[in-house]
């Protein structure tokens, strides 16, 4: 909640969100806020090839879910002096070109031809190394906690902090 | 051995010591202090650079954990840092000011507090802790703050080693500095003592020298002053000192010295000062006395425990000592008076014939005044010409023909009329007079022989009596040969008359005398003889012409002293030697001295001490067949002028 906050544009959404909380719904938002933080702070920690570390930071997420409009609330912050974009689509994210970081579901399929170069692929939810993602989020209870997955990194070239890789649950 | 010795004591040199001690403390506890204290700072310095490099290093790895919450993680981080033993507490606040994580030692229950100044690192310091606050950046983004704080516990117990070391360094140091300064203390102490020993005792004897007596004996006197005692103050002097030193070698002279220092020690009592105050001379002060009777008695112990052979370098000496006795307060008041009157009984002691005491009277200021007046006069009579040579024939005993004088001295007084020599010629020998006098009688009795009439086989001489003082003088030899040249009398002409005891108190430079003497021509005679010495083997060594037999045994004859001065006569004849007797009074003395084979004699019986004027018309008389007076018309008398050679013959 706080660390949400923290990233937030303006602090004037807080007391939205506490109004939030009580309901349901709110309770979503509030999951996918924090999943949206995380994932920006994947970025901070991350660092893509020199090739396709130029233009804006696109993040392409699958249009309509609660983590796309989170992702878009962060519009505005930079990384790395990119500036963060969010690209909603109805496809799969993954075929999307030029994303940094594409956000799939964890009901996406597994893809047969493996994940496109320089694209951080964070899946929400599902098991790490048999949804091919690199960076899989998973609720433990009411914490968020993260996997990475190691093999999948190297094929996209992508290097991460070993902070980074010091706070994931785990990593294979 | 030493009764005199005065050392320096007493309660300030304790007191400065501890003074000395105190402020060497004083010192060495403010450079502690201040070593202490610069310690402290410097350690607690680097202390802070030790926990801003932890915090820095927090600050680095918890970034992550903030950003993504990961509060398990930090906590994680955090626990490793149990390991600085100093760490009381770390804690890591989030952006908006709230505890994210802290680690806290078990008695530190409170987390570090944040600092006001989130922003920037700042550390704060006191005597118990060190505290350090350090900004959470990731990329340039302000994340949180970290605040480390750290005891200052292990610097104070480190100090508390570091001040044990240098209290032991300084007490070490201490020590070491009191040993030394003891040392050079001791050191001092035994220069000042040698120093002391230098300036107030007297090497040879280790008894008080002549100024640490005078001072111990003004110190006594003092003392007995108060208590109204009496004192003795004795002047003590070797008899033969002198001829011992020149017999035998100093080395002799000074084992001589200790031996009686020994001896005077032994004598005394404890509280007695005995001191050195001149070559042959000692000062012996008894205090406190009774009576005078202490005081004699003690002298006279004194003179019978001196009075006996001791036996010096391999030979046996005979020793003696003269005492002079004066009793504070009945004598004089103070140290320089006593000791003058001492001085004077001592005078009277070595007249009244050595080896024994005397004590002062009052009468003795006036005989010593009386001395002092008569050299006075004396010196006076002499720059005025009062003094007068007489001159006593001399004739051969057999032929009893005129063969020469002996030249006596006479002084005929203003107001006191005639004074025998027998009374000025000691004062004119101890005022060192009889230099001046013997040279005045030796210049007057020349001019007058160059005077007589004389025949060419029989000259007619004259003898001048030499004191011994007169042959230590360097000039004398000049004087004669000087005296013989300016009157132009022939050396052979004058004989010098010597006594014994004037010969033996140095024989080598009295045998170098006589031999210089001999070379020029003039005769020797030795005066006065068989009453000294009498060494037989010296009269072989001295180059003399004449013996004189002494009065005091002409007188005797006839009935008594024939063995002696038939002794005297032969052995002079043995050697090779003519025989003069002397104080002939009376006709048979003369007959038995002739039937003797005495060469010449001299007195009463045949001839009286003459004026030059009355001597001179002898001589006319006996040699020249006219009278003197027949000569003076035509020739005024010249007795005095040297100028002259001889007035004919």
């Amino acid at each position: 909640m706080r660390l949400i906050a923290r990233f937030r544009p303006s602090r004037s959404l807080l007391p939205m969100c506490l109004v939030l909380v009580v309901c349901s719904a709110a309770a979503q938002v509030q999951e996918s806020a924090l999943k949206a933080a995380f994932i920006y702070n994947f970025a901070i920690f991350t660092s893509w090839p020199d090739h396709a570390a130029a233009g804006p930071f696109i993040v392409c997420v699958d249009a309509g879910t609660p983590l796309a409009e989170s992702l878009r609330q962060l519009e505005g912050k930079r990384v790395d002096d990119r500036r963060w974009k969010v690209k909603e689509t109805a496809d799969d994210p993954r075929k999307t070109g030029r994303c940094s970081i594409a956000v799939i579901q964890s009901t996406a399929t597994q893809q047969t031809n493996g994940p496109v170069a320089t694209t951080l692929v964070v899946s929400d939810g599902g098991v790490s190394g048999k949804n091919g993602a690199v960076i899989t989020l998973v609720n433990e209870g009411d914490r968020v906690k993260f996997d990475i997955d190691l093999m999948q990194a190297e094929r996209t070239g992508v290097k991460f902090s070993a902070k980074l890789l010091q706070l994931a649950r785990n990593v294979i | 051995m030493n009764r005199n010795a005065i050392y320096l004591t007493g309660d300030a040199g304790a007191k400065l010591k501890v003074a000395r001690i105190v402020s060497a403390a004083a010192a060495l506890a403010v450079a502690s202090l201040i070593l202490i204290g610069y310690q402290f700072l410097s350690l607690r310095e680097s202390l802070r650079d030790d926990v801003e490099v932890q915090a820095s290093i927090i600050a680095d790895n918890i970034a992550a954990s903030l950003m993504f919450s990961d509060t398990q993680n930090a906590v994680d981080m955090l626990r490793s840092f149990r390991n600085a033993p100093y760490l009381t507490g770390v804690a890591v606040y989030d952006r908006s000011g709230e505890l994210f994580a802290s680690y806290n030692r078990e008695d530190s229950r409170h987390p570090p507090a944040q600092s006001s100044v989130p922003g920037a690192p700042l550390q704060t310091t006191s005597l118990e802790q060190v505290s350090v606050a350090m900004p959470v950046v990731y990329r340039r983004v302000m994340l949180g703050q970290v605040v480390l704080t750290a005891s200052t516990a292990q610097i104070w117990t480190g100090l508390a080693h570091f001040a044990a070391l240098l209290g032991m360094a300084a007490v070490t140091a201490t020590m070491i500095g009191l040993l030394l300064i003891r040392r050079s203390r001791l050191r001092a102490n035994l220069a000042e003592k040698e120093l002391h020993y230098l300036a107030h005792i007297d090497p040879v004897t280790d008894l008080a020298n002549r100024r640490a007596s005078y001072d111990e004996a003004m110190r006594q006197l003092a003392a007995m002053r108060i208590c109204g005692c009496r004192v003795a103050v004795m002047l003590l002097d070797l008899d033969n000192f002198k001829s011992i030193n020149d017999t035998s070698g100093h080395a002799a002279g000074d084992v001589l010295l200790q031996e009686v220092a020994r001896i005077l020690l032994g004598s005394t009592r404890e509280t007695d000062i005995v001191g050195r105050v001149g070559g042959d001379e000692f000062l012996i002060v008894a205090a406190p006395i009774v009576s005078r009777e202490e005081a004699t008695n003690l002298a006279s112990r004194l003179t019978q425990a001196l009075h006996k052979p001791l036996f010096i370098a391999g030979a046996e000496a005979l020793v003696s000592a003269s005492i002079g006795i004066s009793v504070y307060p009945d004598d004089a008041e103070n140290l320089t008076d006593l000791l003058r009157n001492a001085d004077m009984a001592l005078y009277r002691a070595k007249a009244l014939g050595k080896n024994r005491f005397a004590e002062f009277h009052p009468a003795m200021t006036e005989a010593a005044q009386r001395r002092l007046t008569l050299e006075n006069e004396l010196r006076r009579a002499l720059a005025e010409g009062h003094l007068d040579v007489y001159y006593q024939p001399q004739f051969s005993a057999g032929s009893r023909t005129l063969i020469g004088a002996e030249a006596l001295v006479r002084w005929t007084h203003r107001e006191h009329g005639a004074i025998p020599p027998s009374e000025f010629i000691p004062v004119a020998e101890e005022s060192g007079l009889i230099n001046e006098v013997g040279r005045y009688v030796l210049e007057r009795a020349c001019a007058a022989a160059a005077t007589w009439c004389r025949s060419q086989d029989a000259p007619i001489g004259v003898s001048v009596n030499v004191s011994a003082r007169q042959l230590r003088e360097p000039g004398f030899l000049e004087d004669v040969a000087g005296a013989l040249g300016r009157c132009g009398l022939e050396p052979h002409l004058l004989e010098l008359e010597l006594t014994e005891s004037t010969l033996m108190t140095n024989i080598e430079a009295a045998i170098t005398f006589m031999r210089a003497v001999r070379a020029m021509g003039v005769r020797l005679s030795i005066d006065d003889f068989g009453t000294g010495y009498s060494s037989l083997s010296y009269l072989q060594l001295f180059p003399i012409d004449q013996l004189k037999i002494d009065q005091s045994f002409v007188q005797q004859l006839p009935g008594g002293g024939e063995t002696i001065t038939q002794a005297i006569i032969s052995l002079a004849h043995s050697f090779g030697l003519s025989v003069v007797a002397e104080g002939v009074e009376a006709q048979q003395q003369l007959d038995w001295l002739r039937s003797m084979g005495c060469d010449y004699v001299q007195g009463y019986l045949l001839g009286r001490p003459l004026r030059h004027a009355d001597f001179e018309a002898l001589t006319y008389e006996a040699r020249c067949g006219g009278t003197l007076d027949a000569l003076r018309l035509n020739e005024p008398q010249q007795a005095n002028a040297c100028s002259v050679t001889t007035p004919g013959g």
